[in-house]
């Protein structure tokens, strides 16, 4: 028994991408929780990942508004394992895409290795759970905000974006600007250009599966 | 019939779960499979929906749960004493009802606020000192989470060995933490050299010994940079921790405090490091050091209070108020380190690796005491 079967729903749609010696694409679930895939090389398990990411094509699907797009890594180390290759839900065990692979499918390394700080690890660890930009999260953000009223939204904009609780100094959105999701955007800007948000996130924006993001996703995952 | 039982889970409500609250979790996941036991999850005694519990976990976080509970205590009626009367209750934290079930139990964590008060504040000390031998007495049995921690309840409370035991606390790791951690599966990447110490920042963790050592040797922060993992704590610890910094020697970004992360990257940074540190003063248990040897990881551990239990053939141990025993167990690790060479292992065989040190067995005997009622 693990935390998969609470955290994780079985695939109902899906994509699967081998470009470049790469294996990325998108899986839904019927509703609910986020799907996990598994790759695997003659039944041995090479890696697995959350399809959490923003994902253009799921999004152009309409599905769980892009918010369902992976990257599984591991393809050349699978292809050393063994020629038969697939994705699977890891959930219901469904194959999703078998392929028969041999060294020659695997472009040649680069031989060029990218050495990373802590930092920077920490950063490849969150990306895929994390905003491409501000214009991505604005829909969650709407939603709360419609949802919730404006105080709530503040309090769960400091929480995500800043991980602490607005103090009486904290700003509110500007009222003098009439259109809501315009209003709502420029909040979002001014408080991503802060320092104190460069200090927590570094350049990089919560998305709706990372563990700090506090806005409503009701309907739209 | 099915016994009737209920698990208090007040510590679920907590926006980031650390220690307390993954104990919790992990003992709800198994009794919401188990279905020899009728149990009911309350908060207090106001019984909660499952539906919550399962919000919980697929969240790892309490976030959203005291608007449902400000709501909830108004539609649900609490449990009627009565009822309660026939009912075996298990509290895995401070026991907020005393005497209200037929049958209670507690799991002790640890007794840090009495044993160790010089690292607690005042407030903290008076809370638990005020509550725990009240627990205490009113439990027809204790759950200890490791034997250092039975030891001291028995030393300071004369509770009765036949009324307490031990259960050993567990740790679960994602295959998708595992995988997303798993550089060997990305041969383009690679880290600088690190090592970690994990656990929330406060003056009973001892950090302050790694500065020291750093002063008598800064040339350690030259081939590891030194990544502090765990949320601000109590005392103003991580201000104290960089004071000590000025007169180091040390170059501040070979330093770095990441505060709360979540469990993936967690995993990932100890998984990556050459090994860990866990210096701690006491401990009830200390679940880090069980996590960094289910992965195989090298712990510099301190040798007091539980710690020794933990995961012994994974652990250089070393007085903790002895500098100079803690820098020859950072010199073994470093050669065990790279002997073990921890950071290479396939995702498949970790998932083998980490699969014995699940938490089965603390919820078995929490299950098998309740069964016994």
């Amino acid at each position: 028994m693990s935390r998969s079967q609470y955290a994780h729903a079985p695939v109902a749609v899906s994509e699967v991408l081998v470009e470049g010696g790469r294996v990325f694409g998108y899986a839904a679930p019927q509703s609910g929780a986020s799907c996990l895939l598994r790759l695997s090389a003659n039944d041995t398990p090479i890696s697995f990942a959350v399809a959490s990411s923003f994902s253009d094509a799921a999004a152009k699907e309409g599905l769980r508004s892009g918010w369902c797009g992976f990257e599984l890594h591991g393809l050349r180390s699978a292809i050393a394992l063994g020629e038969r290759v697939e994705v699977a839900c890891a959930v219901s065990g469904r194959i999703l895409k078998s392929m028969t692979l041999g060294p020659d499918d695997m472009p040649a390394p680069s031989g060029g290795s990218r050495s990373l700080s802590v930092e920077e690890l920490l950063a490849e660890i969150r990306e895929p759970r994390c905003c491409p930009n501000v214009e991505k999260l604005l829909p969650f953000a709407m939603n709360h905000f419609r949802r919730h009223g404006e105080q709530s939204f503040r309090d769960m904009t400091y929480l995500t974006m800043l991980g602490r609780w607005p103090d009486n100094a904290a700003p509110r959105p500007d009222n003098k600007i009439a259109e809501e999701e315009k209003r709502i955007l420029v909040y979002l800007k001014d408080i991503t250009s802060s320092g104190e948000f460069d200090m927590k996130w570094a350049g990089q924006l919560p998305g709706p599966y990372h563990p700090d993001f506090r806005f409503d996703t009701t309907g739209l995952l | 019939m099915t016994r009737k039982a209920v698990l208090d889970v007040g510590a679920l409500f907590e926006e980031h779960w650390t220690g307390i609250p993954n104990v919790v979790a992990a003992v709800v996941r198994h009794a919401l499979e188990d279905q020899s036991i009728d149990w009911i999850f309350a908060h207090e005694t106001v019984p909660l929906p499952r539906d919550l519990m399962i919000k919980f976990l697929r969240q790892r976080s309490g976030a959203g749960g005291l608007d449902a509970l400000s709501q909830l205590v108004w539609d649900v009626p609490p449990i009627p004493q009565a009822e309660a009367a026939e009912m075996v209750a298990i509290f895995p934290n401070i026991k907020p009802v005393r005497r209200y079930f037929g049958k209670e139990a507690a799991i002790i964590h640890d007794l840090s606020p009495v044993v160790t008060p010089q690292f607690h504040n005042a407030d903290n000390i008076f809370h638990f000192a005020n509550r725990i031998r009240s627990d205490v007495e009113t439990s027809d049995h204790l759950f200890c989470v490791s034997q250092a921690t039975l030891t001291d309840v028995e030393a300071y409370f004369g509770k009765p060995r036949s009324e307490m035991s031990v259960i050993r606390l567990g740790c679960e790791f994602e295959p998708n933490e595992l995988s997303a951690g798993a550089l060997q599966l990305r041969p383009e990447l690679s880290v600088e050299p690190y090592v970690v110490v994990i656990g929330t920042l406060e003056p009973r963790k001892n950090g302050s010994l790694i500065f020291d050592y750093l002063m008598t040797d800064p040339g350690f922060a030259s081939r590891y940079k030194v990544v502090f993992v765990g949320r601000d704590g109590w005392l103003d610890e991580k201000k104290r921790l960089m004071k000590r910094l000025d007169g180091a020697g040390v170059a501040t970004d070979r330093i770095m405090f990441t505060g709360f992360i979540s469990n993936e990257e967690r995993t990932a940074l100890m998984l990556n490091s050459a090994f860990c540190i866990y210096p701690s003063f006491f401990e009830g248990f200390g679940l880090p050091v069980l996590e960094a040897g289910a992965m195989g990881k090298v712990t510099v551990c301190s040798n007091s209070s539980s710690m020794p239990e933990v995961f012994p053939e994974q652990c250089v141990f070393f007085d903790p108020t002895e500098p100079f025993e803690f820098a020859q167990a950072l010199r073994t690790a470093e050669l065990r380190a790279v002997q073990t060479r921890s950071a290479g292992q396939s995702v498949s065989d970790l998932l083998q690796r980490t699969a014995p040190h699940g938490w089965e067995r603390c919820y078995a005997e929490i299950a098998r005491w309740v069964k016994e009622q």
